[in-house]
């Protein structure tokens, strides 16, 4: 990702509403894909993390040294609004309902439904972590170092389990079978 | 069905942001201003008060040093000023947010 320029940072950090629409403008599409495929697709509380991640940039940016990247920063906020809020979220959903289950959506041919359908049980079948690792490695394309420094584990365990989540995915989308229409 | 490549296709592949996204964000920022230069305001009437009404005060001997409650006052100022506070407000947000999803 290329981080946006340092005149708009600081110029966002001094309080500028102008530069901190840009800041977000830039930025908003990688918290956005990154926060709502970790927060199993859930389009509200997606929003809700969002939100709350882009609030606390704007209260931080004074206090942001650039002993990180810019996006590094913002990917680790990002990660810490995601785990506190969903880690809540859970509490509160086992003490007064259950996850409700999404129905097909017959907007979508039956083959992205299928590879939807298939990302969902992927993904809620992964902590939080490991969806916030799949997306920025296999997505956004971050490294294991990048990784690393924003959710605070070392690059090998991140390879570890990189590697075994792979493999999960791969038996997975390997083992599910065709349907009626596709197989004749 | 779907191979590796879909899935990997179908992961990247997520709805627009939001349009009005920016002015939730917006709206709370103002909103989170303004209730902390409430608290600054108000602390600082409280520190004001204490002074004039010769509390913020307490002689001890020769020296005179700043009362307990005004100390507490003070960093709860302090918390919020620097962030230090962040997480205690977030869980309170977060169970706010909570109640609403349904």
């Amino acid at each position: 990702m290329v981080d946006c320029d340092r005149v708009t940072l600081e110029q966002a950090a001094q309080g500028d509403e102008k530069a901190f629409r840009r800041l977000y403008d830039h930025y908003a599409p990688f918290v956005w894909r990154i926060v709502y495929r970790t927060s199993g697709s859930d389009h509200e509380t997606a929003q809700e993390i969002v939100q709350e991640t882009f609030v606390r940039i704007h209260r931080s940016l004074k206090s942001f040294k650039g002993s990180s990247s810019l996006g590094t920063w913002i990917y680790r906020i990002a990660f810490n609004a995601a785990q506190n809020y969903l880690a809540k979220l859970v509490r509160y959903r086992e003490t007064t309902r259950p996850f409700a289950g999404d129905e097909p959506d017959p907007r979508y041919p039956a083959d992205t439904y299928e590879a939807r359908e298939a990302v969902k049980k992927v993904l809620d079948g992964l902590t939080t972590e490991d969806r916030f690792l799949l997306v920025a490695k296999e997505v956004d394309g971050l490294t294991f170092e990048e990784i690393a420094a924003i959710s605070g584990k070392s690059p090998e365990s991140l390879r570890t389990r990189m590697s075994r989540m792979k493999e999960k995915i791969r038996s997975f989308v390997n083992s599910t079978p065709l349907p009626q229409e596709a197989a004749s | 069905m779907t191979n590796e490549r879909d899935f990997y296709r179908e992961l990247g592949s997520v709805p627009e942001v939001p349009r009005v996204l920016y002015e939730k964000v917006e709206r709370t920022v103002r909103r989170r201003t303004l209730f902390s230069r409430a608290v600054v305001a108000v602390a600082a009437l409280f520190i004001v008060t204490l002074g004039t009404t010769g509390v913020l005060f307490v002689k001890k001997g020769n020296d005179r040093t700043v009362s307990p409650e005004v100390v507490a006052e003070l960093q709860t100022v302090n918390n919020y000023l620097t962030g230090s506070d962040l997480d205690k407000e977030y869980e309170s947000y977060a169970l706010y947010e909570g109640e609403t999803q349904e």
